[in-house]
Parts: C-alpha cells; structure tokens; sequence
C-alpha cells in the first residue's frame, strides 16, 4: 500500500468537506445561537441547584460536550448525500483507498469540533464561566473534543452503513444518541437519582461513554470530574484513555461497516 | 487486441433469486465504440458496473479489464478507466474546476500534473468561461459535458459512458456524440449503453444486444439490420390479434411476425421481401375484421432489430406497453 498516495486522498476528502462546510458556514455559525443561548440564559438559573454540584461552569462544560456530540452525529450525513446523489460511485471507482474516504470525513468532522470548542469556550469565558485559561488545559480540552467527534463519527457511520437510508439513519441516531446524553452527567448530575427508587441510573452511568467524555472535558476546564469524585484524582486521564479506546475501536468498526456496504 | 474479454460472467442478487447477467461472454476490441443494447433491467449497467469494479460478479471464468483481472487486480483498472454513470453526478456546491481538481486528487496527481490538463479538458468541452462558476448554475448539457471532463482527467485508455444522454434535449445529445466521436479517434475505445437506438445506431462500430442477463446478439449495426431481411412493415390496428397472426401465418413471403400490445392497439411488425407483397397481407387482415389504422414500410432500422431480438419495442418502456405472451412471439413462418 502507497501510504503517501493513500495520505494524500485522505486530505483531499478532507479538504473537500472543509471546502463545502465553508460554503455552508452560515448553518454551522446558527447551529451555535442555541448552545450559546443556553450558556447565557439557563447557565446563571442553575445557580439555585448548586446545593446539588450544579454550577454555571458543570452546565456550561455539558452544553460544549452536547455539542459535540450531536454535530458528530449528524457527520456521516455528508457520506450519505454522497452516497444519495451517487458520488460516492464517482469515488469508488477512482483508485482511492477505501478507507481514505472514512478518514477524511471523521478528520472534517473533528475539525468542526475543533472550531465549535474554541467559539463555545470563547461564549463561555464572555459569560464569566469560571473555566481554566491555562494553555495546557486548553489543547487537552481541544484533544478530548476531538477524540469525542472520532468515537461518535465511528459509531455513526456503522451505524449509517447499516442504516442505508436518511430516515432511518436519523431514527437510530435519536433512538442510541438522546437517552445516552440524557442519561449521563451533562446536564444534571446522576448522583440526584441516589436516594430515589431510579438509584440504578446512577449505575448505568459509569457505562456510558458519555460521561467519560464529560470526564475528559471537565477535567481540564474545571480541574474535577463531578460525579466520578470517588474514583480518585486518576478518574480524568483514565477517561480520556476510555474515550481514546472508543475512538479507535469504532473507527475502525465503522470503517469495517462502510467497507462491507460499499462492496457489493 | 481485446481490451474487455469477458467469459460466462454471472452475477446473481438476492441469494440467487434474480439473475441479473447470465454467463455472459463478450469481447471488446481496442478502439472500437461498443454499444450495449437492452430493455430496462436486462443487465446493462449491472454489467458495467462489473467491469468498472464497483461491484463483484457471483462467478465468472474469465473477466479482464484492460488485462487485468476484475475482482483480483481492481485497482489497476480503476486507475486506468474513466466512467461517466447514468445519474448526473458532480457536486454542485462545489464549481467545475474544484470538481475536476478533487477528482484528480483522488487519482494521486500533483497540482502540477492537474492543473494544465484541467484548463485542456475544460477547453475541450468548451466551459473554459465557466470553471469558476458554481456547478449548481450549470444546464444538464453542461453538466453531461463536466462530466466528460472528469472522466478524462486520468487519461484513460478506456471510458465507460452509461445512458449518458438520458434526459438532454437533442442538440445536447448531439453534441456529445460529437464528443465520443471525437475521443474515439484519439484512439480511446469507449463502451456506451443507452436506450436512444438512434444514438446506439450513429456511435457504435459493435452491438451486443442483452436481454434478462444474456446475449442476445452480437454484431455490427450494419449485419444485425441485413439478418431482418430486406423490407420491415409495420402494421398498427385492432382486432383479434390471435385470429391475425394466424391469417398472416398462411403467407409463405412473410418471414416474421412480432406482434406487440401498446395504448393504441396491436402493433405488428412483419419482415417480407419488398412492397409488393402489402395488398396479400391488407386483404388477410381485412378478411379477418382487422382494422389497419397505420401502416409503413422501410427498410429495417434498429429499432426493428432490437423488435426483432427482445420481442419489445424499445419506447414499451416509456408508454405503458405491454409485451404479449411467450407463445404469441416469434411465430415463424417456415
């Protein structure tokens, strides 16, 4: 295999997407106003729940997580246009590698992760969220972004190998994304559920991938991880490390799922 | 020398419940413009799409692209051919040269290599004056045009074109045969299908017709009208269709009868020596109540060889006709 040949189809599916996404840019500026809204507007009203770990910077660092999330999501869209209008034909019957195709969407997908954490953390420094300024935990913050928008771009394009079609695919990713991100520490900390007959959510929580993410995220802008206080001050790195695991393990199921789909 | 030699290439979907190309066997030779002739879902495109490698045939004993073997050595035939699909496919929110730039990224040329031979393809299919507009602006001709350019980035020995003028108004059509035609002399051979038989008729040095996976026919538009005979007569009317086959059976001079159903009654097409033989066949019909709304002769076109072949005529796709039964066709008269 030419790994410089198979280097450079990756970047230029890579720039391809850039290319559109700038085209498009003004969708990507107005998908931000409602996160941004939520950090000016319901980030300060949490201050009445601080008696429950629930602070301005915990709802801020959620809603960036949240983002990122659900942009990811809606990533292996670009793959299903193109698979659509059938240029996804024109590239496949081009030389270039299979999985080029995979990896220079995901390398889009964890750019406009990128831009969205340095605006989200740029709305949330305006809003006085007492985040971190320190450089170091800026590129970790950055870093555990992008392994995020990997993992979920990995998992969403397996699933959109599977899926075959917009309405399905869209069905899936509600029915896996929703109650994952419901379900963790992004909005509301699983520790409330303790004394209640839903004790078992907190549980459920120390495996959702979610709130590893959230660990990651947290532990540079916020210097802890709530909810996962208890594992100790290694709790931080040993999430990033899980998200790491998850990003490579579902880029390459995902990339395994599109191969299969596209080999017919 | 062949550049497509393709024996018994099968290729089966749905756990083997269609079969949608039959051990075909065909070769192409270089230079030449091979046509594919067949009704819809008769394996045209599945074909095709074999040999351009975008999908793997169920078996085949032999299948070379260009030498190379289509299912071991797919890559190399993917860096030698260039394939125009029967959807128009560019990306519109990109502009044509960014169209063509990306494609010849995918094909591994540096910006030197590609930037010269975009300028020379998009002179060639004359949007020069249009490079840097949005693909979105562009009419269907342009598009088509577009696309011939990016099929021709690699340089490629051979070039697929599948039902490329579906769609375009005629002057469009027209101009890119100009186009094949043109390529073809500079020594590339192409393989076109289309369901224009004019188009088919004007391009193609070889035909090979293709009906539910397998050959039909293979030959030259030229020997395939002259195997029909000398004259075509083409009845349209109504009545009883049974009774007039039979009427028209009894004639020793008529040497086939293919009769078809469409919207305007029974369609008959009948091969006979010359046209002196029509008030033979007037008076059978009229003996039988059978009520010629049309009638015309000439001599046999394409359309009467692919009639002729498949039993339909090629526009039964199109105006809702209805093929008759098995046993009702290619009645001979012995």
């Amino acid at each position: 295999m030419d790994i410089k040949y198979s280097l450079k189809a990756t970047i230029a599916v890579f720039e391809r997407q850039l290319l559109i996404f700038w085209r498009k840019r003004v969708y990507f500026f107005l998908s931000l106003l409602l996160p941004a809204f939520f950090i000016f507007g319901i980030g300060p009203a949490v201050q009445s729940l601080t008696s429950q770990g629930v602070t301005t910077s915990y709802i801020a660092s959620g809603i960036i997580c949240f983002s990122i999330i659900f942009s990811a999501m809606q990533g292996p869209l670009a793959l299903l246009y193109d698979k659509d209008i059938g240029y996804l034909n024109i590239e496949l019957v081009s030389p270039i590698p299979r999985f080029s195709i995979i990896l220079g969407q995901s390398l889009a997908g964890s750019f406009r992760a990128i831009l969205q954490c340095i605006i989200m953390y740029s709305i949330s420094i305006i809003a006085s969220v007492n985040f971190s300024y320190n450089p170091i935990n800026i590129l970790g913050f950055l870093f555990v972004a992008i392994l995020t928008a990997i993992f979920v771009e990995g998992l969403f394009s397996g699933v959109l190998a599977i899926a075959k079609n917009a309405e399905s695919f869209s069905m899936i990713t509600n029915f896996i994304g929703l109650p994952f991100i419901f379900m963790s520490n992004t909005f509301l900390p699983l520790s409330a559920f303790k004394n209640s007959a839903f004790f078992w959510i907190e549980y459920a929580g120390y495996f959702n991938p979610v709130n590893y993410s959230l660990n990651g995220i947290r532990y540079f802008l916020m210097g802890y991880c709530p909810g996962f206080e208890s594992f100790g001050p290694l709790i931080g790195p040993v999430s990033i490390l899980i998200i790491g695991i998850l990003a490579t393990l579902f880029t390459i199921t995902g990339t395994y799922f599109f191969l299969r789909s596209v080999k017919k | 020398m062949a550049v497509i030699e393709v024996e018994k290439l099968t290729k089966v979907f749905n756990n083997g419940k269609i079969k949608a190309v039959d051990d075909l066997t065909f070769n192409v030779e270089e230079g030449e413009i091979f046509g594919f002739l067949g009704p819809n879902g008769a394996g045209k495109t599945t074909t095709i799409f074999m040999l351009t490698t975008l999908l793997t045939p169920t078996s085949y004993k032999k299948a070379m692209v260009l030498g190379y073997d289509i299912k071991q050595q797919a890559n190399k035939i993917r860096h030698n051919i260039g394939v125009v699909f029967q959807e128009m496919v560019v990306d519109e929110r990109l502009t044509a040269k960014e169209n063509l730039k990306f494609h010849a990224k995918y094909y591994g040329m540096n910006k030197s290599e590609y930037k010269s031979r975009i300028d020379e393809l998009l002179e060639l299919v004359e949007l020069s004056d249009r490079a840097n507009d949005l693909v979105s602006t562009f009419s269907g001709g342009m598009k088509r045009r577009l696309e011939i350019a990016r099929g021709l980035l690699n340089n490629p020995k051979l070039l697929f074109l599948d039902e490329m003028t579906l769609g375009l108004d005629p002057t469009a059509r027209r101009r890119i045969w100009e186009y094949i035609k043109m390529l073809n002399k500079e020594g590339i051979t192409i393989i076109i299908t289309s369901h224009y038989l004019d188009e088919i008729d004007f391009l193609a040095d070889r035909i090979i017709i293709i009906n539910r996976g397998k050959l039909i026919e293979l030959d030259t538009p030229s020997n395939l009208k002259k195997k029909l005979g000398k004259d075509a007569l083409r009845i349209i009317g109504v009545g009883d269709i049974d009774k007039a086959i039979d009427s028209l059976s009894k004639i020793n001079i008529i040497k086939k009868i293919t009769p078809i159903e469409n919207n305007e009654g029974f369609v008959i097409g009948l091969n006979i020596p010359g046209g002196e033989s029509i008030p033979i066949i007037i008076d059978a019909l009229n003996s039988i109540n059978f009520k010629i709304k049309e009638l015309s002769l000439r001599r046999p076109s394409l359309d009467d060889v692919f009639l002729h072949y498949t039993g339909r005529e090629m526009q039964d796709n199109f105006i809702n006709g209805k093929k008759l039964k098995k046993k009702r066709l290619f009645r001979r008269r012995h």
